[in-house]
């Protein structure tokens, strides 16, 4: 796995590199434009046919989206994860359609979960779960849950509501950690 | 046709029959109620085994039939998010009166676990009436008979009249569902 | 006068007939379960459930079609339990049977069925509109065995009346079409598993995969016409296949146990079997019922 991620350090700018938790599942960081050329080689000669998945992390803090790429490869049984980090204020990308025809359902996922779009997928302002939404993208991490279901769905009105239910089970699992 | 927003084509007038007879036919509703085979949450997988060899709920006269049609009693099974909740509504005023409607878990009661999530109906309640709660996160097999034996009594005594509350106050529930229903119309990947 | 009596004696038949059949439906719930090893409904479930459809509202219209198809389904029903003799030469149970009655009860028999497809058709699901076409092409499937077999039997004896088939029938069980002409009685009694879509021929109704089938609109009263409809047909095709292969009755202890013994042939078979998709079916109605009809066929011609 190392030499593979020689490899692609001599042909493209690597920006961090780390192992994943497995021996086969490396982690890459690369810049957003050169993305498509990453892809585009793993597919075609190192044998990452596969996209498993694309997935979005809201980096609140420092004003990012990261965009993942997981890559599986058949013939070498190897994960490799590509991320990419985008602006948080300008949520645009292109789309990886034309390298892999799976990427429309994620980036549309992503698209109302997030509100990053995706240049070229034709079909990326459909509905993927919500219907009629129109609020901020419910995923991102300014957004108040809690105060929206109060609002829209009305309050229960019960003890459960009042205690604070998160920090009861976050306490219980941390006694139950140091134990 | 009407205007497609609504799919109640009209409210059935009531007829009023001497007490005995309205006890005989209450008893004969209690005693065959068929419920419409449409899991909309986690608990859908608890019916399965509710009607098949093992707690055998057409013992109680309790049977699946496939369409809202012919059905009885609509089993809320679990959370609702707004996309089901539609369905649901759906299917509840396709299913001919008397009907009746079980909440099954928590989140039917309020939210449950998903008291704070962005597309979960918290209160089932304000939008179709609901007669029997079961409560417990899912409730087993034996529970949900509980439930059912609960409605029965409450269909003899003449006590299970959500559908005429919904039929009284349709405006109110047709105003709270489209508080949160913007849209009516169910998009073509349902086929 | 006489007229009168025909009218009251065909009003018992047909109420007598429905509460057998709606009797005969709780038991065969009751076997189902037994054989899956619950405890079932009650054997009276069948009443209440009737009880329960007719007391319930409706608020759905998909034409006239729509409304007379239960109707023609309850006809087609009645037409066929008062048009054979369920007793023979008696005068309250022999009911309209004519000279030539086995004719007309083979019209009725599809009449029903027809009735029901164009109502079905009509309701505007997409699930009733497909099952009249599986249960049509079915339909042309059974009919095959059955005809040779009730032709057979009627050359054979060389009558259209079904008195008088009961009549040649009777002195002994060795006189039974079904120990005379055995090959066309199998083929017959294989075309009846078709006629009453008992499990391996469940394609029409196919519970877990069309929702019910053809009256996946209906509801209330008319699915209750449509239930007092398939009993009474029920028992009407009992009764004519006893007469046809069983002998007939010389009284009506003698007519429960028949068709009772019929009807566990129904039941049983139907709870052991998968089901057969409606090419499969039909491939297989034209092929070994049918050629196994046609040895006693054959044999009545050369006789």
């Amino acid at each position: 796995m190392e030499d593979l991620i020689k490899r692609i350090e001599s042909i493209f700018k690597v920006l961090k590199k780390e192992r994943g938790k497995r021996d086969n599942l490396w982690i890459i960081e690369v810049e957003k434009d050169s993305l498509h050329a990453v892809l585009s080689y793993l597919k075609d000669n190192e044998s990452f046919k596969h996209l498993a998945l694309v997935s979005c992390v809201d980096w609140i803090e420092n004003n990012k989206f990261q965009l993942s790429y997981i890559l599986w490869s058949y013939q070498k049984r190897q994960n490799l994860i590509v991320k990419i980090f985008i602006d948080r204020d300008k949520p645009e990308f292109k789309t990886v359609l034309n390298l892999f025809p799976q990427a429309e359902i994620y980036e549309r996922e992503i698209r109302e979960l997030y509100g990053v779009s995706f240049e070229g997928n034709p079909t990326q302002n459909e509905d993927f779960v919500l219907e009629d939404w129109e609020e901020m993208p419910p995923m991102r991490r300014d957004f108040d849950t809690l105060k929206y279901s109060q609002e829209k769905y009305g309050d229960r009105d019960s003890e459960v509501q009042k205690t604070n239910i998160r920090k009861i089970i976050s306490d219980f699992t941390d006694e139950w950690r140091r134990k | 046709m009407k205007d497609n927003k609504y799919f109640l084509d009209d409210k059935p007038d009531k007829i009023s029959y001497s007490e005995v007879w309205q006890k005989f036919f209450n008893w004969a509703r209690a005693k065959s109620l068929w419920v419409v085979a449409y899991g909309t949450g986690c608990g859908s997988i608890e019916i399965p085994p509710m009607v098949t060899s093992r707690f055998d709920a057409e013992r109680f006269g309790v049977s699946t039939v496939g369409t809202p049609r012919q059905a009885d009693v609509l089993i809320i099974s679990g959370y609702l998010a707004v996309k089901t909740l539609k369905r649901v509504i759906r299917v509840y005023e396709q299913m001919q009166s008397p009907k009746y409607v079980v909440g099954l878990g928590a989140c039917t009661v309020n939210g449950g676990m998903y008291y704070d999530s962005y597309n979960t109906v918290n209160l089932v309640e304000l939008y179709i009436p609901i007669d029997v709660y079961v409560a417990g996160c899912m409730p087993r097999p034996e529970a949900i008979l509980a439930g059912f034996a609960q409605l029965m009594k409450k269909i003899k005594e003449g006590r299970a009249d959500g559908w005429k509350h919904y039929l009284d106050n349709f405006e109110q529930y047709r105003k709270n569902q489209e508080k949160i229903i913007k849209n009516w119309k169910i998009p073509n990947y349902n086929w | 006068m006489w007229i009168w009596y025909k009218v009251l004696y065909a009003l018992i038949v047909v109420i007598g007939g429905l509460a057998y059949g709606l009797l005969l439906g709780g038991i065969s719930r009751k076997i189902t379960a037994r054989l899956q090893g619950r405890r079932g409904p009650s054997v009276f479930q069948n009443y209440i459930d009737l009880i329960k459809l007719i007391r319930k509202r409706t608020a759905i219209s998909h034409g006239v079609m729509f409304f007379l198809a239960p109707m023609f389904r309850l006809l087609g029903g009645i037409g066929v339990l008062l048009l054979v003799p369920i007793i023979a030469n008696n005068t309250a149970l022999s009911n309209f049977s004519f000279g030539g009655d086995l004719i007309v009860v083979l019209y009725f028999m599809v009449f029903g069925c027809l009735g029901m497809a164009l109502g079905a058709a009509d309701s505007g699901h997409p699930h009733s509109a497909l099952a009249p076409t599986r249960g049509l092409a079915q339909m042309a499937g059974y009919e095959l065995p059955f005809l040779l077999s009730v032709i057979g039997l009627a050359i054979a004896h060389n009558t259209v009346s079904l008195s008088n088939l009961v009549a040649a029938q009777q002195g002994g069980i060795l006189h039974w079409n079904l120990f005379q002409y055995p090959f066309l009685s199998i083929a017959g009694l294989i075309a009846m598993l078709g006629m009453y879509m008992a499990y391996p021929f469940s394609v029409v109704m196919a519970p877990q995969e069309i929702a019910v089938g053809p009256p996946t609109e209906y509801s209330s009263t008319f699915l209750s016409f449509m239930f007092t409809g398939r009993s009474i047909f029920g028992v009407g095709k009992y009764v004519l296949f006893m007469d046809l292969f069983l002998g007939g009755a010389t009284n009506l202890v003698e007519a429960f146990v028949k068709t009772f013994v019929l009807f566990l042939f129904v039941v049983f078979i139907s709870n052991v079997f998968p089901r057969y998709r409606t090419e499969q079916a039909v491939r297989f109605f034209w092929t070994y019922p049918l050629v196994i009809g046609l040895i006693d066929f054959i044999r009545i011609f050369i006789k």
